[in-house]
């Protein structure tokens, strides 16, 4: 009794603070060496039996990563946790919203992709998640898209994929079936376009996203300079309609381009949910909640100082992150 | 013989001419016409072989004084004292014994005269004394070989003895204030008293010590000692700025074996720690046990974590003593803290981790301390289930640990 009157007592007391409206009284009183997620958590499931089986109880080298997919036609979402061994394939585990986990599919090469595709299933990795119940099939598309394809589709016209050569941006139109490519174009086909204005070097990561039909792609064009954690972020507009015919170049000029967010790490995902977009700032944990104009509308601490594998609903509802160290995967409010 | 009858006419002779030089220059002397008394020059040789001497000395001392002003007493008025006081001549060399009949007839200057001759050398000693003071005003000393120059040995002797005869006068009172009385005022009751080199001086009794009267001039410093079982040992400097002085002593420090702490760390806001310190030696090295509670929360929509950090800590205090008001105190130690949550189906965690250094400032007040506190934690990642894995601790990301506001309690 005494233990919840003193919790009460820490608790809302600092609250009526906060009342007066001090952002930098609650974001002190909240400081915390241990992740943000731990109290935010809504649920967390122990995979470790599932990951030892797979990696080894050594714990030889490993990677992981999160997508959280839905498909609103049928508003179905799962989580998709991928645990890649280095060397080795690769494990997409499948959950569904309350983290209980579906089903799995392996294959023996790394791949990126993920998206909701054309046809509505999940593609994440090289492994196709579809039916109801949900089942795995791996090694799926067959024409290898397995590189650092950032990918969306379109349900009338196929899947679309972008990635990053390093000195150019090239896209493809694939088939709704994942045919061989109908159309190759490299929208941003010099380093000159591809350096945003007065930054002086390169965007890494392009992260389309096409969230309701009719409604442009949002790209988001993030980087910054190799070993530092100050990055910017600029979200280009694009009409879907554009990717089955031409996009047409120079975007940056042809397009609306919004104002440049600093303050972002150039090296980390930036999240799309339909309550704003997510990019990390320059603290490392901390997170912004943007809108798609760039303004910033609030931060949330996720980890603690070190870089975690998260991603978060289309909703924008709620996170999902991997404690790699204890092999648990955790749901947790954003906040949003 | 016959050239003794020759230098003692040689004597005259010298004597003459240095009487005008010596009348000339101490004419300044002679302007005080002193009441002097000139006793017969007295012969200590073993044999009466040189006595002739005396009266050549003598005269030529009478002839000198006479010149420089001097009023010399008539032998028949101090000769009477003499034989009243069963004073013998040949005790007039005693400047004691002189300066006793000088007194008595009221002269302002003694002046004695001796020799000594032996193996033909003269050991001559002329002294003059302020009666009044029974002080000696000058004195010539001089050696010579018995021969002609001895004449001018005595001229000399006498020449350099006249000008410096001036009456010394009382002595100057030393207008210099001391301190009457000086009391201590204590809260310290039975402390004793130490002054430098006086030692012990006292206890205070009732709050209250006075010093033994110890003449201090005013505006001296003095430093005192204060000693009691069981508190440390002070030291004050008081200046003594009045004849009667009331000086309340600082209060001294209690011998510190224990404190309890209460702090308050950066990242662990939503809590507070308390910690007992057990002190090895009194105020200076310490071992410390501490319990930090604290909730991690958003304050909005979080399910509350909670963390119990608990640790043991060695600690000590670097370049100041337990009297300065501000101390560095360093610590170091090991730690773990257990965290539980709210949320249902989680584990229990455990994260060790060495506490490599903490370093304060600390308000050292009498009864406790204030103190803010750097930390420095680095989380081993040992456990079968942690949550901080190996790496420094910190809420800011990088940079340090944490800081930490405290307060101790002392015992």
């Amino acid at each position: 009794m005494v233990k919840r009157l003193l919790i009460l007592l820490l608790i809302i007391l600092p609250k009526l603070l906060c009342l007066s409206g001090c952002d930098l009284l609650v974001t002190i009183l909240t400081l915390s060496p241990f992740s943000g997620y731990l109290s935010q958590a809504v649920a967390s499931v122990d995979l470790t039996g599932e990951i030892e089986k797979y990696i080894g109880a050594g714990g030889e080298l490993w990677q992981n990563d999160i997508h959280v997919l839905k498909n609103d036609s049928t508003g179905r979402e799962y989580v998709f946790l991928i645990i890649r061994r280095d060397p080795g394939g690769q494990r997409v585990y499948a959950f569904d919203t309350s983290l209980k986990l579906i089903t799995q599919g392996e294959t023996d090469f790394h791949s990126n992709l993920s998206l909701v595709d054309a046809n509505g299933d999940f593609v994440v990795g090289h492994v196709r998640f579809y039916g109801d119940p949900l089942t795995s099939q791996s090694y799926y598309p067959a024409n290898g898209y397995n590189g650092d394809h950032h990918a969306f589709s379109v349900a009338t016209t196929g899947n679309y994929l972008l990635r990053s050569t390093g000195q150019e941006i090239e896209y493809y139109q694939v088939s709704s079936t994942w045919g061989p490519p109908t159309s190759v174009q490299t929208p941003l086909g010099t380093s000159t376009e591809m350096r945003l204005l007065g930054i002086g070097y390169d965007p890494q990561v392009f992260d389309p996203h096409l969230d309701v039909p009719g409604n442009p792609v949002y790209l988001f064009l993030h980087g910054g300079q190799q070993d530092k954690d100050e990055g910017f972020l600029q979200i280009v507009w694009t009409p879907a309609s554009h990717y089955s015919t031409s996009l047409s170049s120079p975007v940056f000029s042809y397009y609306p381009v919004q104002p440049r967010v600093d303050g972002v790490r150039g090296d980390s995902d930036v999240f799309y949910t339909r309550k704003g977009v997510v990019a990390q700032t320059r603290t490392r944990g901390r997170y912004y909640l943007l809108t798609l104009d760039g303004e910033i509308q609030k931060q949330i601490q996720i980890s603690s100082d070190e870089e975690i594998p998260l991603d978060f609903d289309i909703d924008g509802d709620y996170y999902y992150v991997f404690d790699e160290g204890n092999y648990r995967l955790y749901k947790a409010n954003t906040g949003f | 013989m016959k050239y003794r009858g020759i230098g003692l006419l040689a004597a005259l002779a010298t004597t003459l001419f240095l009487s005008t030089a010596v009348a000339w220059s101490q004419e300044s002397a002679a302007s005080i016409p002193f009441r002097t008394c000139l006793f017969p020059t007295v012969d200590l040789s073993t044999s009466d072989e040189y006595r002739e001497y005396q009266s050549i000395i003598s005269n030529q001392l009478r002839a000198e004084l006479k010149n420089a002003g001097f009023d010399i007493i008539p032998r028949e008025e101090w000769e009477k004292v003499r034989e009243r006081q069963g004073v013998r001549v040949s005790e007039l060399y005693q400047g004691n014994v002189a300066l006793g009949i000088a007194e008595e007839v009221e002269a302002e200057i003694a002046l004695v005269s001796f020799y000594s001759v032996a193996e033909r050398q003269m050991v001559l000693e002329i002294k003059c004394y302020d009666v009044a003071q029974k002080a000696m005003i000058n004195g010539v000393f001089k050696i010579a070989r018995i021969n002609l120059s001895i004449y001018n040995v005595i001229g000399e002797a006498v020449t350099e003895l006249i000008p410096g005869i001036h009456l010394l006068g009382p002595p100057p009172i030393v207008e210099s204030p001391v301190v009457e009385e000086i009391a201590l005022l204590s809260a310290d009751e039975d402390a004793e008293i130490y002054l430098g080199d006086e030692g012990f001086v006292g206890r205070i009794s009732e709050g209250k010590l006075l010093l033994p009267p110890i003449p201090f001039a005013l505006g001296t410093k003095i430093t005192v000692e204060k000693r009691k079982e069981g508190y440390h040992t002070g030291n004050e400097t008081l200046k003594l700025k009045e004849p009667e002085m009331i000086i309340k002593l600082q209060p001294l420090r209690k011998q510190t074996r224990s404190a309890t702490e209460l702090t308050w760390t950066v990242g662990q806001l939503l809590g507070f720690g308390l910690a007992q310190r057990i002190y090895l030696r009194p105020d200076l090295s310490y071992l410390s046990a501490e319990h930090y509670f604290y909730v991690q929360h958003n304050l909005s929509d979080s399910k509350p974590v909670f963390h119990h950090d608990l640790r043991a800590l060695f600690g000590g205090y670097l370049f100041t003593g337990p009297d300065r008001a501000a101390r560095f105190n360093i610590s170091t130690g090991f730690g773990m803290i257990a965290t539980y949550f709210a949320l249902a189906d989680q584990p229990m965690y455990a994260d060790f981790y060495w506490n490599l250094i903490n370093v304060a400032l600390e308000l050292n007040f009498l009864k406790f301390v204030l103190f803010v506190r750097s930390e420095q934690k680095y989380a081993l990642g040992a456990g079968p289930a942690n949550l901080l894995g190996r790496g420094w601790i910190s809420a800011f990301g990088e940079g340090p640990t944490s800081f930490t506001l405290g307060f101790a309690w002392k015992w």
